[in-house]
């Protein structure tokens, strides 16, 4: 069960997906219209208050024009703490969500309780990462998630309205990563993030290699899980699974 | 009316066997495959044949800008432009267009085109696109900023033409301290501007109300019609005008044969099938990257992949080709621009891998006998 808070930022309007009860959880969606309330939310709000906002220019909403960068985002996103009043919440996120979130906490690590990290991207690669722009949705949809149905979003036999909400996450996603699909800033404001971190990446995940995720986590001097039978968006592929890594994260802070 | 010689200057060696490798010749076919030998050669005949287009009495030569692809070798148009001022005496050079969005520099584009102008005696026609959404992959560039780049280079490089400099610009996209184009256009108070659009409705409005010429490419007569119509809707309600035929061109397909359509067609069709299935390919999120365009556009551009899908691929007949004897394609030409109440016709003569004495037959007879019969019947004057 959940309500949908509608919250003013200087920023702008942000919708807010509300429900559970426990210590506050901020959690930062993926791509791809992976923003709704899903099994890995109600699992989750089972034992946090979770608070699941829909990134600017996700959701079906076209790209504003204020939004530059990550980092606009991380601001955004202090933002809307503040008006939330939320103390310290622990701080989850999936992919592009994992790069908001280490923005957030490089600005403002004292304001959080710690990061949980899913298939984290914003580290400038080895190598290039698979260029999800230029692929047809129904193969973009095979690097980010086993669970995904790609038929659904064929733009010649699939559903029209989805592939286009689709298309709109990726085109906000184009925004912040055509360019330069990472930060490289990143490396060096790494120690800035003073709150306790943990990343975890999907057995199977096609997009970002094992070794892309072990240089996250050891520049941040995090715990790295890799999770069985899960692609890169690791929440959609083992919900059950990612929620209790959250919740055993949590634990370890108590105590 | 008037008469424009369109141009791709494709690259006619595809070879299917590498071609079907990849999704596209665009972006992503390998430039491996262009022999820099032919290119010379191709280059001489395709400026020959735009350059025997105005000695046939064609009020313009177009020229256009592609990037990394197989299907346009033009990916500076200006070079083009600069070459055919001294091939040509009479016909405008029609840029269609400076890819304006593509630059991170637009006033590179001003001083280039008030360059041609100069140098050609006035006899420009700039055009301005966004660029396909193909060129945002091949030039490494954002495509959620394509409109908003395109409006604001658009003012800039008028008002450096139209203003007396130094002014400073200070955008959402371009920064200049000091704005300053030398040389100044020659045409006052600057190169005609054309419109080359994909018919979005924000294009359309915006071309109505700077009376901008709006010509469309390899686009079906029925939605032809309705792009116009939304701009003289536009031009009369909104901006207080009726808009003429020559605010309205698009692009045919024209080849003469003396033995009429069946004898032409027989000839031309496999030029068409290597221009479709080898050059023209674009897929979708290619051809509409995120962000390129609205969402509600972009819902509008998988239904039309629909519709043409569904009526056996996008077809380069899409443009109502003018195939046939001097008569029938005279008569047709007239009918088909009155079909849409458009004022000029873009022909495109060379197709594909159609080679150089082939599409010169063509034009030879065009210019020996359709222009008299336009003449005669004062479609030309």
């Amino acid at each position: 069960m959940f309500e949908i808070l509608n919250i003013d930022l200087p920023s702008q309007r942000v919708r807010v997906q509300h429900g559970g009860e426990g210590p506050p959880l901020l959690l930062l969606h993926s791509e791809a219209n992976t923003s709704a309330w899903s099994e890995f939310h109600e699992q989750l709000a089972t034992d946090f208050e979770v608070f699941a906002p829909i990134h600017p220019g996700f959701g079906g909403e076209e790209t504003p024009n204020w939004l530059v960068d990550v980092s606009d985002l991380a601001f955004h996103y202090k933002d809307l703490m503040s008006s939330l009043g939320l103390d310290r919440p622990l701080v989850v996120g999936t992919s592009i969500g994992a790069w908001i979130a280490t923005d957030l906490a490089i600005h403002f690590s004292s304001l959080l309780k710690g990061l949980v990290l899913f298939g984290p991207i914003g580290l400038r690669p080895n190598e290039p990462l698979p260029d999800l722009f230029i692929m047809q949705l129904p193969e973009a949809f095979t690097y980010l998630a086993d669970s995904l149905d790609g038929s659904l979003v064929d733009p010649m036999t699939g559903n029209a309205e989805l592939a286009t909400a689709v298309w709109t996450d990726l085109a906000t996603q184009a925004r912040l990563m055509w360019k330069r699909g990472y930060d490289p800033r990143l490396r060096m404001r790494a120690h800035h993030v003073d709150c306790p971190m943990m990343v975890a990446a999907g057995g199977q995940d096609r997009l970002t290699p094992l070794s892309y995720v072990e240089q996250y986590a050891e520049l941040f001097g995090a715990s790295l899980t890799i999770v069985d039978d899960a692609g890169h968006l690791v929440p959609l592929d083992q919900p059950a699974a990612a929620a209790a890594l959250v919740n055993s994260f949590y634990l370890t802070l108590e105590n | 009316m008037e008469l424009y010689a369109f141009h791709l200057m494709p690259y006619p060696n595809i070879d299917p066997k590498v071609r079907e490798k990849y999704s596209s010749a665009w972006v992503v076919y390998p430039n491996s495959e262009y022999d820099p030998v032919l290119g010379q050669q191709l280059y001489g005949e395709y400026l020959d044949q735009l350059a025997f287009a105005d000695t046939i009495g064609f009020d313009a030569v177009v020229v256009n800008e592609h990037h990394q692809n197989a299907y346009g070798l033009m990916p500076s148009p200006n070079i083009m432009a600069a070459a055919l001022i001294d091939r040509t005496q009479n016909a405008k050079i029609a840029i269609l267009g400076n890819g304006i969005a593509l630059r991170d520099n637009p006033l590179r584009v001003a001083e280039e085109v008030a360059m041609l102008d100069v140098m050609s005696g006035g006899r420009v026609l700039s055009g301005f696109v966004r660029g396909i959404g193909a060129e945002y992959h091949s030039m490494g560039l954002d495509p959620t900023r394509s409109r908003s780049r395109f409006f604001e280079a658009h003012d800039l490089i008028v008002k450096a033409w139209t203003e007396p400099g130094p002014f400073s610009w200070d955008g959402e996209n371009y920064q200049f301290r000091y704005v300053n184009v030398w040389p100044r256009p020659l045409q006052q108070p600057h190169p005609p501007i054309i419109v080359p659009s994909q018919g979005s409705a924000e294009t359309l409005k915006w071309g109505a109300e700077h009376r901008y010429p709006l010509v469309c490419t390899f686009v079906p007569m029925e939605r032809l019609k309705q792009f116009y119509d939304r701009y003289r809707q536009y031009a009369s309600e909104d901006f207080g005008y009726e808009a003429g035929p020559e605010q309205f061109g698009f692009t045919s397909i024209v080849y003469v044969h003396p033995d009429g359509e069946e004898a032409a067609a027989a000839e031309i069709e496999p030029h068409i099938r290597y221009f479709k299935e080898r050059a023209f390919t674009l897929p979708l999120p290619t051809f509409f990257p995120p962000g390129y365009t609205a969402p509600e556009s972009y819902k509008t551009r998988i239904e039309i992949a629909r519709e043409l899908a569904a009526s056996g691929g996008p077809t380069l007949t899409a443009g109502e080709p003018l195939i046939g004897s001097p008569e029938q394609i005279g008569e047709r030409l007239e009918k088909n621009l009155a079909a849409c109440g458009a004022g000029t016709l873009m022909a495109q003569f060379q197709v594909g891998d159609m080679p150089h004495d082939k599409v010169m037959r063509s034009m030879e007879l065009f210019g020996s006998e359709v222009m008299p019969y336009l003449s005669r019947n004062k479609v030309v004057s």
